[in-house]
Order: C-alpha cells, then sequence, then structure tokens
C-alpha cells in the first residue's frame, strides 16, 4: 500500500500549502467532504481525480475564489481568506479556461497585470512571453489567439514577477505535443532552477507521471490518497514479468517456491512478486531445470493502473 | 493608498483602450452638436417663413440649454449601460479570476470602478458642456435674453443659471454611476445587466410621466434622479424669456440629497455583493 504522509508528521517550514478539513457545498451537491491536502517546498504535486471528483474546486478554495463551508487553506502558513494580501504575491495560478481581455493584444494584457500587482520584482511581461514562446508576435490582439496561443498567455501570466507557488490546472490542455514537451520542461526547469512548487491537475495520468514527485486522487469530493510518486511505486509494488517457454509448467513450478509471492500466468507470460536479491537466484532455477527463459522484466504498476485500481475500490 | 491608486490606474488604462468609452464619451458630444446645429436650423427655417427678421444678436442660450439637455439625457443613458456593465463584463469575460489573484482587498475593486465611472462621467458631462458652448456660439452669443431692447434676463444671471443647472447634473451622474454598478455586480451576464438597466429607465421614466407635476416632490424623495433634467427645461424657460421658468429652491435641495442617499445606498449593496459572492472561473 501506498505511504501516505499526513500533515501533522511534515514540518510546518516545508508546507508551502495546505488544505485542512475543507468541506464546500452547492445547494445539495458536497464537493469536498473534509478535504486534507500538503504541498511540500519544491512539490510538483498533481491533483488527480474523475470529473467531478473536486479537484477544480479544491483549486478554487486554495486560490480563494470559493469559500470553503468548513476548513482551512494556507499559504506558507497564512489562512488566504483573511490574509490574502501577503498571500497574492506568492502565487500565480492558472484554472480551468484562459481569460484576457480580447480587444488587448497578449503583450498589454500581461503588463496590465504585471502594474496591477505593482511591477514586482522577478519576471517581466517580456520575460514571460518569452518564456512561454509567444516573443515573437507580442502585437496580436488576444481575440485572435488560437487556444494553444490563449494557453501559453496564461501560463505566462502566472509566471509574472516572483511566484513561489504555482497552481496550474490543466496546464497542457489545448497544446500541441511540442507545447506539452515545452510545458513539461517549464515546470521542471522551474522548480528544478528556481525552486518554485508547482501543483497542477490533469486528467493526463502519464503526464502526472511524468513530472509530479507526489499526488493526491480525490473521488466525490474526498481524498482517497495523497503519497509520494516513489513510494506509490515502491520495491513491494513491483513485479517481475519472464517471457519463457512452456509458461504453463513453468507457472506451476513457482508455484511450489514460497518465496515468489502471486504468480500468474498473463498473457503467456508469467508474472510474480520476488525480492529483487532473489531473481538471480529464480532465474537460474529455471534454467537449470530445463526452461528457455528469454525476457525477465522488472515491470511497475503505471499511474494510471493504480488510479484505476483506488477509485475503482472507493 | 498605493493599492488603490494602482487598481484605479489599471481600470483607467483598460478604460483608455476600449472602444465602449469613446463610443460613450463621443456620442452624446456628436447629439449635442447635431441637436443644435438641428434646432438652429429649424428656428432659422421658421423664422424665414414668417417672414421675421431682427437685428438683435441672439441670445446663445437657448441653443446651449437645448443641445446640452439632449447630449446629457443620450450621454446619460449610454452611461448608465457603460456602468451596468463594468462588473458584469468581467464576469462574463472570466477576467476576475485572473485580476483577483492579484492582491488587493475586492472593496479596492469596487472603488475603483466607481471611481473610473466618476471619472467618466466628470468627462462626460464637461465634454457635452464644452461642446454646447462652442456650437451655440457658432449660432448666436451669450448675451441678454432679450426683445426688441426690453431684457428678460441678463446674461450674468443666465451664466449662473446655466452654471447652476450643469453643477446639479452632477449628483444624478453620482446615484446614476451607483445604480449601474450595483446592477453589475449582481451577475455575470451583460445582458442581463444591461437589460436590468434598461428596464429601471423605462420604468422611472413612466413613473415621472404619471406623476405629472407631482413627481418633482414625490421622484426626489424616494427615487434615484437617474437623469434628470428639469434644471435644463427650466434654462431653456430663461432663454425664451419666460417669466415664469425657473425651479423652487425646496427642489434643488432634494436633487442635491436624493442622489447622495440613493449613492451611498447603491454603493453599500454593491460592496456587500461583491465583496462576499463567488466567481464563476
Amino acid at each position: 500500500m501506498a505511504s501516505v504522509v499526513p500533515t501533522s508528521v511534515v514540518p510546518d517550514s516545508d508546507v508551502v500549502a495546505s488544505l485542512e478539513g475543507v468541506t464546500r457545498c452547492f445547494g445539495d451537491f458536497r464537493a469536498l467532504s473534509g478535504v486534507d491536502l500538503c504541498i511540500r517546498q519544491g512539490d510538483v504535486y498533481g491533483l488527480l481525480g474523475l470529473n467531478g471528483a473536486g479537484k477544480t474546486t479544491a483549486l478554487r478554495v486554495l486560490l480563494r475564489y470559493l469559500r470553503p463551508d468548513s476548513g482551512v487553506a494556507r499559504v506558507m502558513g497564512r489562512d488566504v481568506q483573511s490574509d490574502w494580501i501577503r498571500v497574492a504575491p506568492l502565487l500565480g495560478a492558472t484554472i480551468e479556461a484562459p481569460a484576457f481581455y480580447p480587444h488587448l493584444d497578449g503583450a498589454t494584457n500581461l503588463r496590465l497585470l504585471h502594474e496591477l500587482a505593482g511591477s514586482p520584482a522577478g519576471r517581466s511581461p517580456e520575460q514571460a512571453m518569452e518564456l512561454v514562446g509567444l516573443d515573437r508576435r507580442p502585437g496580436i490582439r488576444v481575440r485572435s489567439y488560437s487556444q494553444g496561443m490563449l494557453q501559453r498567455l496564461y501560463i505566462g501570466q502566472a509566471l509574472l514577477g516572483a511566484p513561489k507557488l504555482l497552481v496550474l490546472d490543466e496546464p497542457t490542455s489545448n497544446l500541441d505535443p511540442r507545447g506539452i514537451l515545452e510545458v513539461r520542461n517549464l515546470i521542471r526547469r522551474l522548480r528544478d532552477e528556481e525552486g518554485i512548487t508547482v501543483v497542477l491537475s490533469s486528467h493526463q495520468l502519464s503526464e502526472v507521471e511524468d513530472i509530479c514527485n507526489r499526488v493526491a486522487i480525490l473521488h466525490r469530493g474526498r481524498r482517497l490518497e495523497e503519497a509520494d510518486v516513489d513510494a506509490l511505486f515502491g520495491a513491494d509494488q513491483r513485479w517481475l514479468e519472464i517471457e519463457v517457454a512452456q509458461p504453463d509448467k513453468a507457472f506451476e513450478r513457482v508455484r511450489l517456491l514460497d518465496w515468489c509471492q502471486e504468480p500468474e500466468l498473463r498473457d503467456g507470460r508469467l508474472r510474480l512478486r520476488v525480492l529483487e536479491a532473489r531473481r538471480a537466484e529464480l532465474n537460474a532455477l529455471l534454467v537449470g531445470e530445463g526452461f528457455e527463459v528469454s525476457q525477465l522484466v522488472t515491470r511497475r504498476p503505471s499511474l494510471e493502473d493504480y488510479f484505476h485500481r483506488v477509485t475503482a475500490d472507493a | 493608498m498605493r493599492s488603490f491608486a494602482l487598481v484605479l490606474r489599471f481600470e483607467l488604462a483598460k478604460a483608455f483602450r476600449s472602444r465602449l468609452t469613446w463610443v460613450t464619451l463621443l456620442l452624446p458630444i456628436l447629439i449635442t452638436i447635431l441637436s443644435i446645429w438641428l434646432g438652429e436650423w429649424i428656428r432659422t427655417a421658421q423664422a424665414l417663413a414668417s417672414g421675421s427678421s431682427s437685428d438683435e444678436p441672439r441670445s446663445a442660450y437657448f441653443a446651449f440649454s437645448q443641445g446640452v439637455r439632449n447630449g446629457l439625457v443620450l450621454g446619460g443613458v449610454f452611461f448608465l449601460f457603460y456602468a451596468s456593465m463594468l462588473i458584469a463584463n468581467e464576469g462574463n469575460l472570466r477576467t476576475f479570476k485572473t485580476i483577483l489573484l492579484r492582491a488587493h482587498p475586492r472593496l479596492q475593486w469596487v472603488a475603483a470602478k466607481y471611481g473610473l465611472l466618476l471619472i467618466l462621467g466628470l468627462v462626460l458631462i464637461l465634454g457635452v458642456v464644452a461642446v454646447g458652448i462652442a456650437t451655440a456660439a457658432v449660432f448666436g452669443d451669450f448675451v441678454d435674453v432679450s426683445e426688441e431692447g426690453y431684457v428678460f434676463y441678463t446674461a450674468s444671471f443666465m451664466t449662473r443659471e446655466s452654471l447652476q443647472a450643469v453643477l446639479l447634473v452632477l449628483p444624478p451622474m453620482v446615484a446614476l454611476a451607483a445604480f449601474g454598478l450595483m446592477v453589475s455586480a449582481l451577475t455575470d451576464s451583460t445582458g442581463i445587466a444591461t437589460s436590468a438597466c434598461i428596464g429601471a429607465y423605462v420604468f422611472l421614466e413612466a413613473l415621472k410621466g404619471s406623476l405629472a407635476d407631482a413627481r418633482l416632490y414625490l421622484f426626489n424623495s424616494f427615487m434615484p434622479s437617474l437623469l434628470d433634467t428639469s434644471y435644463f427645461v427650466a434654462l431653456q424657460g430663461f432663454a425664451e424669456g419666460n417669466s415664469d421658468a425657473g425651479v423652487e429652491a425646496g427642489w434643488i435641495l432634494f436633487n442635491l440629497a436624493t442622489p447622495a442617499a440613493s449613492a451611498v445606498l447603491f454603493l453599500a449593496v454593491t460592496a456587500v455583493v461583491f465583496g462576499r459572492r463567488d466567481f464563476a472561473v
């Protein structure tokens, strides 16, 4: 089972943002139900869930668009509801679809937003435009932008100044494959070079698996899991896949070994769990007994497997 | 204070770059010019048709008061639409989700948007009045209102009354801005906001009409003086040499106090609604 790190055991100084027991209802519909999330310094934190799981609602509470019915959202230890003035300069965010003034060009939109924030030190509008690849055509009005350009501009506005925490809701939606790659690389670079903590929600599980070091799974307004990705796919989650001639006989043979766990035949291949230290021993045993082993690979579950298993159980 | 200045500057910068702002400002000015020009053209044609002529210089006060009144009525309607869209349009475009992420209290947004409206309203009124003076001066002089040597009203009296009429437009504008902003804060739909404002305007106009002469008492006592131009009607009466023109001093007090009180009420509602509401993202 994944190791879950409760908020209480993480030192306060490491926690960049958190939701603590947040409940939020829309009429009779309970969008969030006592949700706890803990985002640590340097995390690229993935928020996963099916449609209607509460991902965007959780981000809206974190960004103070919504008041929680109960519970608290904090950034750097400050309550976002009561201390927004000090929280806001620490944040950059995109949520849902991009929104800009359509009669203005992209550069002007960013310049106005930068000035609105008091022209803080850090990334200028020009630098943000360059970072998201929109610097070559700054004079085009936003109403003429493609969806991809809008998404890039939206990420650009989140990067203005010097945010410590980036909240990105579906950051690669509407982007072409190259744009997706660029945004993923940008997120890694921001974390590695500038130490920015990133929270992102995505339906692209492979994307989350690729760039996130920590994930939370929301389902029907509840948090099912919150764990380090490494912990999800630790040694106890891996299995050995063996391609062998006469797999049926090999299967019968390994069933007799008490140190080989959960053996099964799938798609003509033998799958089982075995300690890493005994893998060579198993290979030698099979070869020694005349089984022709052509491939022996260690596999791990994908985040997609894990996600579907957890949400199905729920 | 710096925070508020940033928000107000943001609003002004946006408004300056918006076509709607320029339409709101320039169309009433254009109507003022056209109104004066057409009015004078019709009067000249009527005079020629009746064969009357006079060597006395024509007083420009009538043309001025007529043109400015028409310009301000249209300007008031446009201004009301503009105010009603100011918050609703941000909701419609979803741009609140971007700007509210910046470190400014929500009340500052209400204050800045109201500040923008007051500045625009002031520019609108001054623009209409300035153009009204300039255009009226083309067709006549700002001289005594007289006929065959008999002076009904002196130029200094007319100037004083004109100034009072212009100044008395300011309180209704203050209430108008607050009313539009309040409606705007209640919805994310510009269509609903403008429809509600048109509805309110028509309703108030109908109420004015149905109350006849009594409207000046009742209207001023419980309604916002949205687009009250009574003083320009009075000014037109002076400019025509009517001896019974003018308004009672009590009405002036009502029209100072009622819009101010209305504006405070509307702004309070706006602040509460805007301060507490959740925004669509």
